[in-house]
């Protein structure tokens, strides 16, 4: 999921983005560009079509409600997109007081193994997903963005609501709390 | 039962069911049912056509109560000439 985006793109946001405020309408443009990306981001941290799909229309008519008091922090307005999904995503867990999903690929698991620079490596998957079972709520997402969804420290920061810095250190520190686990779990 | 349910490898819906929810017409829909329903119940302080009802309540009140306020002062300063004219 790159969300590299040249400036004349994110130019072009803005340009919907104004015309948006004052005719709906054109928000068709951003709709249309991250209506996937929003929908799989959500499915990851559902598991749940039909939830997936009521979850993301209330994404984007939120996004519609608020463009008014959208400010431009120097990233695509995707951020401000998934910065919404998440708290959407929060919201019905808080209600629902269910088991949160969390949808993972291999590839994933692999980039997350190479971060961690562990001793031992073999047949490492299995432990991982225990070891990740160990993480709390925040850390999770923390690691969900950073990891599997290839945030960049600063979106991290602002989907969460942290500094760019806080993200970076919070994410080191659950990388080495994992790094632990995995040892001693191999060590035992 | 864990913190999390961890699926690995599930595969994703395909692009043309993603499709099938997206309706922008109908967000359009609920953006309008919602601001107009924000429109209908607008708070009485926002209102303008209310706030200067309170306004010409408040000038009507105030002229009233710096008139009779006048009549007082006239009135008790004529008994205190009068008493003084008395002694």
């Amino acid at each position: 999921m790159s969300n590299h985006q040249t400036k004349e793109e994110i130019a072009r946001e803005m340009e919907w983005i104004q015309a948006s405020r004052s005719d709906p309408k054109h928000f068709s443009h951003i709709y249309n560009k991250y209506y996937r990306k929003i929908f799989l981001y959500i499915y990851k941290r559902t598991d749940n079509e039909d939830l997936t799909a009521d979850l993301t229309s209330h994404v984007f008519l939120q996004a519609l409600i608020s463009i008014k008091k959208y400010e431009f922090k120097g990233l695509p307005f995707s951020a401000f997109l998934f910065r919404v999904a998440t708290n959407e995503v929060n919201l019905y867990y808080r209600k629902t007081k269910s088991v949160r999903s969390i949808n993972i690929e291999e590839a994933e698991i692999l980039e997350l193994k190479e971060e961690l620079h562990l001793d031992k490596t073999e047949n490492i998957e299995d432990g991982m997903l225990k070891a990740l079972e160990n993480l709390d709520e925040k850390e999770m997402q923390i690691i969900e963005l950073r990891f599997f969804d290839q945030k960049s420290f600063k979106e991290v920061g602002y989907i969460l609501g942290m500094t760019e810095n806080n993200a970076k250190v919070k994410t080191y520190r659950i990388l080495d709390k994992l790094r632990e686990i995995l040892n001693q779990r191999f060590k035992a | 039962m864990g913190k999390f349910k961890i699926n690995k490898n599930k595969p994703r819906p395909s692009d043309d069911k993603i499709a099938s929810h997206q309706n922008f017409d109908q967000l359009i829909k609920s953006y309008n049912q919602l601001t107009d329903y924000k429109k209908a119940v607008k708070p009485l302080y926002k209102d303008k056509k209310f706030l200067g009802l309170v306004l010409i309540i408040l000038v009507v009140f105030l002229a009233i109560w710096i008139s009779e306020n006048e009549d007082n002062s006239s009135e008790t300063s004529l008994k205190n000439q009068k008493l003084e004219k008395n002694r």
